[in-house]
């Protein structure tokens, strides 16, 4: 996977291995709350710790305006990236020069009015697999670390730490964490600090 | 210009009860969390406030490091606005009435 930006108005991805198309289409399905209350919540907050009687109209307000907004605002920036990755073709020879092996490679063009919506469906899957998997303590310490034997990722989850999930789907879940937020790292670095 | 004593007029005290004391100003707290990414925070404090690169970065490090920062002060109408802001953008934001 490689990241570019195309010109002023474009950026996006090229030489995608099969997998790591498979990884952008799971964004969506990452980001998706449903199920999970402390996702619901984290994305949906209220305004306010420790309200006061007397706020009682203003929250309510909050939760029928406000929360709604987001949610209208969160569901449409997810859309934006399933319509954009509906654009993933094959690579052309160009962008495929230099690559070794035989596996197709893909590429995607988007638009940069789009990186919003890319951020935030990305930092919305981010939120959600947090959650979802406790990939973070009550101190917010990663649940999960990563060494390298010989090459190779090996993951362990730190003592004590349960979930309804596997390891293996914990781990899984952290993977795609780490690569969502290199993403992230690149759109900020590269597209939205580019008129700052 | 000086008064003279002459146009000096002296105003009734005014007692406030508890319904009109003075409003205190309103805190915007960004908190920390481990999902949202340094680089984005700081992003999103220029963007909504106009901060420099150095106060938001030095803000951004007060969230990461002290687990909060309170990022802007004022009336609590343009308080709610920015958390909302700061909401939408997904980081996690409060509003909080200055203590007395």
């Amino acid at each position: 996977m490689k990241l570019t930006t195309f010109s002023d108005e474009a950026w996006g991805f090229s030489v995608l291995a099969g997998h790591e198309v498979e990884l952008l289409r799971n964004i969506a399905s990452a980001a998706d709350p449903v199920g999970c209350g402390d996702a619901e919540r984290r994305l949906y907050q209220p305004p306010m710790d420790e309200p006061g009687e007397e706020e009682k109209t203003f929250l309510d307000d909050w939760e029928d305006f406000v929360t709604i907004e987001y949610r209208q605002q969160f569901v449409a920036a997810v859309a934006v990236v399933e319509g954009d990755l509906g654009g993933i073709e094959p690579c052309t020879d160009d962008c495929a020069a230099g690559q070794e092996g035989e596996a197709e490679l893909f590429s995607l063009r988007i638009p940069v009015a789009h990186a919003e919506s890319w951020f935030s469906a990305l930092n919305q899957a981010r939120l959600v697999l947090a959650n979802r998997f406790e990939l973070f303590d009550s101190r917010g310490e990663e649940a999960v670390s990563v060494s390298w034997d010989e090459g190779r990722p090996v993951a362990t989850l730190a003592a004590g730490s349960a979930n309804a999930h596997s390891p293996n789907e914990r781990v899984f879940a952290y993977f795609r964490s780490q690569a969502f937020g290199f993403i992230q790292e690149w759109i900020v670095a590269n597209v939205f600090t580019r008129g700052f | 210009m000086a008064a003279t004593d002459t146009d000096t007029e002296i105003l009734p005290e005014i007692e406030l009860g508890e319904e009109q004391e003075i409003d205190l100003p309103w805190n915007v707290l960004v908190l920390n969390d481990p999902v949202n990414l340094m680089s984005y925070v700081a992003f999103v404090l220029r963007k909504l406030f106009g901060y420099s690169q150095d106060k938001a970065r030095r803000l951004m490090l007060e969230v990461h490091e002290r687990g909060r920062s309170v990022v802007w002060t004022g009336s609590r109408e343009r308080a709610e606005l920015y958390v909302q802001q700061l909401q939408g953008h997904q980081l996690l934001a409060r509003i909080e009435q200055v203590k007395g």
